[in-house]
């Protein structure tokens, strides 16, 4: 009568399953036919293909940066928080942090385009709009004087010692760590506790540092497209946006993984559940700061800050900004409600999908309308296409490379305290 | 810093993790209830008890005495004057409202998030809450000059017609401020309803077993009630949680939505939520500590819990920091002439020394001393600390309120703040009623959730039964 | 629902350990109890769920209170700021619905919470500051301190004193004891 099934044992191989060797093709497959459609695109919209095939080359840096240096940030977090999630998610993080080097290469790509995405690299975008008509005499005024003050910040000069600044610090980071990660499942079981402050140390430094150099990134690469407006929260917003969406992405490699071991053993109902709950956290926080910082432009009314969102919110962008509400919270908002979805495999990784797909779109309205020719009035043309298949093709291309490098190294962790509780059966039965 | 050979003959040390244990071990349910139950159901109340309640009812007088005179005379009795309109009234608002989140916080997204450790701080940290919004929900009722027309606040049909105007932040605060103490106090009854059984069980007067089991609801503790109580309580935890984000982002709302330089920044709503929680742990601390040693209760309220107060004080003081750190540089980068003499003002104007205090008691202290671990589980600096943090956090909505109105856009309506006495005697009398509501609540309520503690003890956990029948084999 | 035996709600058995008492209901459960309530200082869940009760109605209760809390503030602010008394204020339109979100939040938490708590009060039936049990000695001395019990209602077509009483005390309890009106 008194069954009772006893705690499960870790499998003997935890290496990645060779289905991740299938997703590393299918993505090379995926980016292949979309970077070449970005190209044909490119040929069909004319000079305006082009440009747009940069801006959505801008769109897919910051969205694989956010999958990259995102999971560099939620690798420090879960060290820092500790539980059991960290145990579950650390190693596809650590893979995430670990394709820096394609952002970095990603990032040297958007060097040779700063001319045709900032106006502070090229003094000329100002000169072709005031010529197509595209900016009025007010807007000019502003723009040359937020130019002449902001300049000793943005200019091309600094603009690359930052970012070297910045990746050079990241590179630190993610070395340091999947380098200790490594050694910490060499040692003895015994020295868990002494891994677990050494991690704990530096990563909640590496948080700190990550957040401000994070900042000045978004800054440079998204704020600056627009070089009037300014917003203090937006660095914020993009720390919750990568979390946002590595949560997603990492849930979606996490249920996929445990169709087979080694983590069919050890995602069990409760955490995925508990993911679940995180994620949902992470939809109400990016919607909170997203939503103050619109309802505090929105009444303070100043002719500095609200055109932003007007360029934003006229004109066609209206229906783009009303789906990527739907898309970015409501949808999630109401799904991850559900006690239910939350512990249904198949309908939690569709909303983390829904929620990468929201990500993007999402940049699609802060970067397109920052450009004078679509702010205030989006238009179609082959080009708007670019922003699908430019960063769908990097987007893929990093999948890649992640899956590559997630099969490098175990996908679990054995030298953990919360091992022993994670193989314990979900209800306790006496 | 760690050591790698690691050994330790602490019994308060947990080998596996090397942290410290959340309980003392060796406690069993029956020592969890009578060390708690027994601090309420003493006849014999400790004299210290009334050495504080003499104390802080007299300094609760000085409150009254300010009150009634702000009642007989209006608000001309303190500082506030074009062009500093608000003055000592919305800082100490502000301020105390911030320290009632760190209760929220600690019962409810702590709760969500399965970290066990704050079972033993929840209540009094909700306590704190609740007698913090008291103190906090006073000042913009006696701001208004007239309190007794505060119900025009409220969207009542009157026969004049007129109604509450939506569009302000001052009315989203009349929401946020009474939907925030009433669904602290339904979270707080809720949870010490068990309780109240356990004490009306146990109280010999008739009296005590009359009036704890009034309040317990009749609750006997049928797994049936206490499936839909855990459900109550995560729902309301969940409820919760985004409730205080909000509460202190329309605060901050109150600012940020008005066009004036240092006010209307895109960064205040999670700047003044994490820096809300940061003053709130502080304040926890600040109370926690004392009350441990006094009722020697080091075996429920250990190192861990002033070591995981500290982290979070880390955490949410470097959310504040980086809200600094923003403010300071888009004053720069908004290529704002306001923007950028604001802050210059703020920074080394005549009332420089104000952000001064505030940057070494928030910031430069602080999170430079809590990164270390010693420190940390050291009660008597986290205690020092403690009181700093309160201060800092002080003087930080002193500097937004103040240092943003006294040099506005007109150089000829330049003026300053010099805070009367009455402002000085209502902040310190607040101090006092929240100490004397403080005190009775540790006199006559479970001060420590007993059946959150008993779910954690290792007795709780449900073992199978020895295979060859009733144990034969011993282990 | 059935009329109770005359003078008895139960047969109250009283348990050591938590594990005894989740065991004890198990058992009763396979037996084909089904009218029967266990009490333990903290919550049990496994014990809970050892009777059959693996559901609860709170979490949509509380979700039709917020949806309705939602509704109500928003509409009176609409109707307040359009209809009742509309007044330009700093050049914002009259229906600012950004505004009004802000208050309309406020109210669908207080809304939700107001209904958990009432509604588990309500699904509880509490307050009920009588019950049967409270006349058993070691219940009032024990179900909110260390002991957990497991009580067979009267109700349960299956009951009978003595076979109920001899099912219990096969199950290792501490004490079996019928408990009166």
């Amino acid at each position: 009568m008194a069954h009772y099934s006893h705690a499960k044992v870790l499998p003997a191989d935890l290496s990645a399953p060779p289905m991740v060797k299938a997703w590393q093709a299918r993505a090379l497959v995926v980016a292949i036919l979309f970077a070449v459609t970005a190209v044909v695109l490119a040929f069909v919209g004319g000079a305006s293909g082009w440009d747009h095939l940069w801006r959505g080359y801008l769109v897919g840096l910051t969205l694989t940066w956010g999958f990259s240096c995102g999971g560099l940030l939620m690798l420090m977090l879960q060290y820092v928080t500790g539980g059991k999630w960290g145990l579950l998610l650390r190693r596809p993080f650590e893979a995430m942090s670990r394709t820096l080097w394609l952002i970095i290469l990603y990032w040297l790509g958007l060097g040779l385009m700063l001319s045709r995405l900032y106006m502070w690299a090229n003094p000329g975008l100002v000169k072709e709009g005031v010529d197509k008509g595209l900016i009025n005499t007010t807007q000019f005024n502003a723009i040359e004087h937020c130019l002449q003050w902001k300049h000793p910040m943005l200019n091309v000069g600094t603009y690359w010692v930052v970012g070297a600044i910045c990746f050079a610090i990241w590179f630190f980071y993610t070395s340091r760590l999947n380098a200790m990660s490594l050694q910490r499942d060499k040692d003895t079981l015994a020295a868990t506790p002494y891994w677990i402050k050494k991690f704990e140390n530096l990563s909640g430094f590496g948080i700190v540092v990550y957040s401000l150099t994070m900042t000045a990134l978004s800054i440079y690469w998204v704020m600056s497209t627009d070089v009037t407006w300014y917003s203090a929260v937006y660095g914020l917003l993009f720390l919750v946006g990568q979390a946002y969406q590595v949560l997603a992405f990492a849930i979606i490699v996490a249920l996929a993984l445990s169709k087979v071991e080694p983590f069919k053993t050890i995602l069990r109902g409760v955490e995925q559940y508990d993911l679940g709950k995180f994620t949902f956290a992470f939809v109400m926080l990016n919607m909170y700061i997203a939503f103050g910082q619109f309802l505090i432009i929105w009444s303070g009314n100043l002719p500095e800050e609200i055109n932003w969102y007007m360029d934003r919110i006229n004109g066609h962008w209206g229906i783009i900004c009303t789906i990527d509400f739907f898309l970015h919270w409501l949808i999630p908002f109401s799904l991850l409600l559900s006690r239910d979805l939350k512990s249904n495999k198949t309908r939690l990784t569709r909303v983390c999908q829904i929620m990468i797909v929201a990500k993007a779109f999402d940049l699609f309205w802060l970067v397109e309308p920052s450009y004078k020719d679509a702010a205030r009035n989006l238009h179609f043309s082959w080009g708007i296409l670019e922003y699908i298949a430019v960063p769908v093709a990097m987007t893929a291309l990093w999948v890649a490379c992640f899956c590559w490098e997630l099969q490098r190294r175990p996908v679990v962790q054995v030298n953990d305290p919360h091992l022993a509780e994670i193989l314990e059966p979900e209800h306790a039965v006496a | 810093m760690a050591t790698k050979d690691f050994t330790t003959n602490d019994p308060m040390i947990d080998p596996e993790t090397g942290e410290f244990r959340v309980l003392g071990q060796g406690q069993t349910f029956n020592s969890v209830t009578a060390k708690i139950s027994d601090i309420v159901l003493t006849p014999h109340t400790p004299w210290g008890w009334y050495g504080f309640f003499v104390v802080a009812g007299s300094v609760t007088g000085i409150l009254m005495t300010a009150v009634t005179w702000l009642f007989l005379k209006g608000v001309g009795i303190w500082a506030i004057t074009q062009p500093v309109a608000w003055g000592f009234a919305i800082i100490n608002f502000v301020w105390w409202i911030g320290i009632g989140h760190a209760g929220t916080l600690i019962s409810a997204i702590l709760l969500l998030f399965k970290q066990g450790w704050r079972n033993s701080i929840n209540r009094f940290a909700e306590a704190m809450t609740i007698f913090a919004v008291v103190c906090a929900g006073m000042f913009p009722l006696i701001h208004v000059g007239r309190p007794w027309l505060g119900y025009w606040l409220f969207p009542l049909p009157f026969t004049m017609n007129v109604w509450p105007q939506f569009r302000s932040p001052l009315l989203w605060d009349v929401f946020a401020v009474s939907t925030y103490a009433t669904i602290s106090v339904v979270f707080w009854y809720l949870g010490m309803v068990p309780d109240f059984g356990t004490l009306r069980d146990r109280a010999k007067s008739p009296f005590a077993q009359y009036f704890y089991g009034m309040m317990s609801l009749g609750w006997r503790g049928s797994v049936k009630h206490w499936m839909r109580y855990e459900t109550a309580s995560l729902l309301l935890a969940g409820l919760a949680t985004p409730l205080v984000l909000s509460v202190h982002t329309v605060i901050s709302f109150d600012f940020a939505v008005a066009v004036l330089p240092g006010w209307h920044t895109t960064i205040f709503p999670p700047y003044f939520v994490a820096g809300a929680i940061y003053s709130g742990f502080a304040m926890v601390l600040t109370l926690a500590i004392p009350l441990r040693k006094f009722y020697h209760l080091e075996a429920l309220v250990t190192e861990r819990h002033i070591d995981n107060m500290g982290k979070v004080m880390l955490g949410t003081g470097g959310i504040v920091a980086y809200g600094y750190g923003m403010e300071v540089f888009m004053s720069w980068y908004s290529a704002s002439h306001w923007e950028f003499f604001m802050m210059w003002n703020r920074m080394f104007g005549p009332m420089g020394w104000a952000y001064l205090v505030l940057i070494f008691c928030n910031i430069a202290f602080p999170l430079t001393t809590l990164w270390v671990r010693k420190w940390r589980t050291n009660i008597t600096f986290m205690f020092i600390l403690s009181l700093i943090v309160n201060t800092g956090m002080w003087f930080e909505r002193f500097v937004i309120v103040v240092t943003s109105l006294y040099r506005d856009f007109l150089p000829s309506s330049w003026g300053t703040y010099r805070a009367t006495k009455w402002d000085y005697a209502t902040f310190f009398g607040t101090l006092g009623l929240f100490t004397f509501l403080f005190l009775l609540f540790v006199r006559f309520l479970p001060m420590i959730p007993m059946n959150e503690i008993k779910l954690m003890l290792p007795s709780a956990k449900i073992k199978p039964k020895e295979p060859a029948a009733a144990g034969s084999e011993g282990h | 629902m059935a009329i109770p035996v005359e003078g008895t709600y139960g047969m109250l058995a009283e348990f050591e350990t938590p594990s005894d008492l989740v065991r004890a209901a198990q058992a009763a459960y396979k037996n084909g109890w089904r009218r029967m309530d266990c009490y333990t200082p903290y919550p049990v869940e496994e014990a809970a769920e050892a009777i059959g009760f693996h559901k609860n109605r709170v979490p949509l209760i509380t979700l039709i209170g917020g949806l309705m809390g939602l509704v109500a503030m928003f509409s009176l602010e609409t109707w307040i700021s359009v209809l009742a008394y509309p007044v330009n204020i700093a050049g914002r339109p009259l229906y600012s619905w950004p505004a009004f979100v802000v208050p309309a939040y406020e109210w669908t938490i207080l809304w939700a919470g107001l209904s958990a708590c009432f509604g588990t009060l309500a699904l509880c039936g509490l307050p009920t500051l009588y019950h049967p049990l409270f006349n058993v000695p070691n219940f009032r001395s024990g179900a909110t301190d260390d002991k957990f019990f497991l009580c067979l209602e009267a109700t349960d077509p299956k009951f009978e004193i003595v076979s109920a009483r001899e099912f219990l005390e096969e199950q290792g309890p501490v004490s079996v004891v019928e408990v009166e009106y």
